[in-house]
């Protein structure tokens, strides 16, 4: 095809229609320091590429990791590692204890998904896990800890090495999936974990993974509260 | 390209600097060429969440994989590209998403993202309000290209990069540019027929265009 051939009659018009919607403006202020307040917040880059024999031994010690925290934790250690191998098995029994829909005021809906009965087990060990909070001051600290590393985060990073690397919250907190609240558009429930934001019922998105993994504070109507913030897992 | 001020460290001696530890050195960078990424970001997106988010994840990428830079393109196309990636993973993840209407205050949204250019409040209000009714539409038919086709429109049509440099940012050939260009004016063109602002396109001079923020005319366009 010849440049020639690219040209049509409407060509010039449409290129003046675009040409007149304007300069986009400079970056809104408030988008300015978020990013740059997220790029301070980053680890130094990795200087040179990870060798592939490194990566396996930073999963096999996260697995390490995990399993140790699941010990540390106490008590639902035995259940929990149970189900970290058997995940969405259908195996697990039914477990007592109150889950963390009741510790956030919501209603007692069903809880199939392996990650709830995990909460379920986990419930029964520990008792009533509280609603996080997110403050836009503190936001990535904040976030940091709803995301610590955690025989599910560590399960969660696993998952997402290998399949879906879009929207993989599940698991990463065992409030995941357990929000009432309208998921932002196109965000699966499972994927939105909730979470106590100014005062008022929110919920928490992550996107990506590894060191670009970010997060996402949106309020219980699905609207973004808080700008992306970089919960990097490695 | 933004040129550093005189006496100010160059694009890639920030990169370098930031490879070496120096922990202000790719903020500073982002915050050189922020405005233009923006630009792009808010152009291929098409909205101010997405832009925003699309920028922050490809500048935490950039920053996290500098050492990635082969330095066979200058520091800022790669900047570019690495926006550009983020904001069409975006467009593809959301796949079969319509255009979303643009919200009934525009002045708001300008106020907060210029997705169009505020009206100049000594204009007369019925011509503001034909430039903003023919801009929503533009914007909605823009929406419903295909990513790449957007993505070269964007850079080449609304931001004035020369086609070579817009290849080196979609990494492609410049005639695979040319290419979608093309076709994205035709289709767009073919959305706007019904409008009936085809008839009158513009008011513009017909000049070259010129980059924006600079006085550099673009070098080649998409011709």
């Amino acid at each position: 095809m010849t440049d020639d051939d690219l040209e049509t009659p409407d060509d010039e018009r449409v290129r003046s229609l675009l040409r007149d919607l304007g300069p986009a403006g400079p970056i809104p202020p408030d988008v300015s320091a978020s990013i740059t307040r997220a790029l301070q917040d980053l680890p130094a880059p990795e200087t040179s590429p990870i060798p592939d024999s490194r990566r396996s031994n930073h999963r096999i010690g996260r697995w390490l990791v995990a399993a140790a925290a699941v010990v540390v934790v106490g008590g639902g250690g035995t259940v929990l590692a149970q189900n970290l191998h058997s995940s969405g098995s259908g195996n697990d029994s039914a477990a007592g204890g109150e889950s963390a829909r009741s510790s956030m005021g919501a209603d007692s809906g069903a809880m199939k998904a392996p990650h709830s009965k995990k909460l379920d087990k986990l419930n029964a060990t520990r008792g009533r896990l509280q609603l996080p909070a997110v403050s836009s001051a503190h936001f990535v600290r904040d976030v940091r800890a709803v995301l610590a590393p955690s025989a599910y985060a560590a399960q969660s990073d696993a998952a997402s090495d290998s399949a879906d690397d879009s929207t993989a919250i599940r698991g990463d907190s065992p409030l995941a999936g357990k929000s009432d609240c309208t998921p932002p558009a196109g965000v699966p429930r499972k994927h939105v974990i909730p979470i106590a934001y100014d005062g008022r019922l929110a919920q928490l998105v992550t996107t990506g993974s590894g060191s670009g993994r970010t997060a996402a504070a949106y309020n219980c109507a699905g609207t973004k509260v808080l700008h992306s913030a970089p919960v990097p897992t490695r | 390209m933004t040129l550093p001020p005189a006496g100010a460290p160059s694009d890639h001696d920030l990169l370098v600097a930031h490879l070496a530890g120096d922990k202000d050195a790719f903020s500073d960078l982002f915050r050189r060429h922020q405005d233009r990424l923006w630009a792009v970001a808010l152009r291929t997106t098409g909205n101010r969440e997405d832009a925003a988010d699309a920028l922050q994840d490809a500048m935490i990428s950039a920053h996290q994989r500098a050492s990635s830079f082969r330095g066979d393109a200058a520091v800022s196309t790669w900047l570019h590209r690495i926006v550009v990636n983020a904001c069409l993973d975006r467009l593809r993840r959301a796949k079969v998403r319509r255009a979303e209407p643009l919200p009934d205050d525009l002045d708001d949204e300008a106020a907060r993202g210029r997705l169009t250019v505020a009206a100049d409040p000594a204009a007369d209000p019925e011509a503001v309000a034909v430039g903003d009714e023919r801009r929503r539409l533009v914007l909605a038919g823009l929406a419903e290209l295909n990513a790449e086709q957007r993505a070269a429109l964007v850079l080449v049509d609304m931001e004035g990069y020369p086609v070579g440099e817009a290849a080196e940012i979609l990494r492609c050939p410049p005639g695979t540019v040319k290419s979608r260009c093309a076709r994205g004016r035709a289709r767009l063109a073919e959305l706007l027929g019904g409008t009936g602002i085809m008839d009158g396109a513009s008011d513009t001079s017909g000049d070259a265009t010129t980059r924006p923020g600079t006085d550099e005319p673009t070098r080649g366009g998409a011709q």
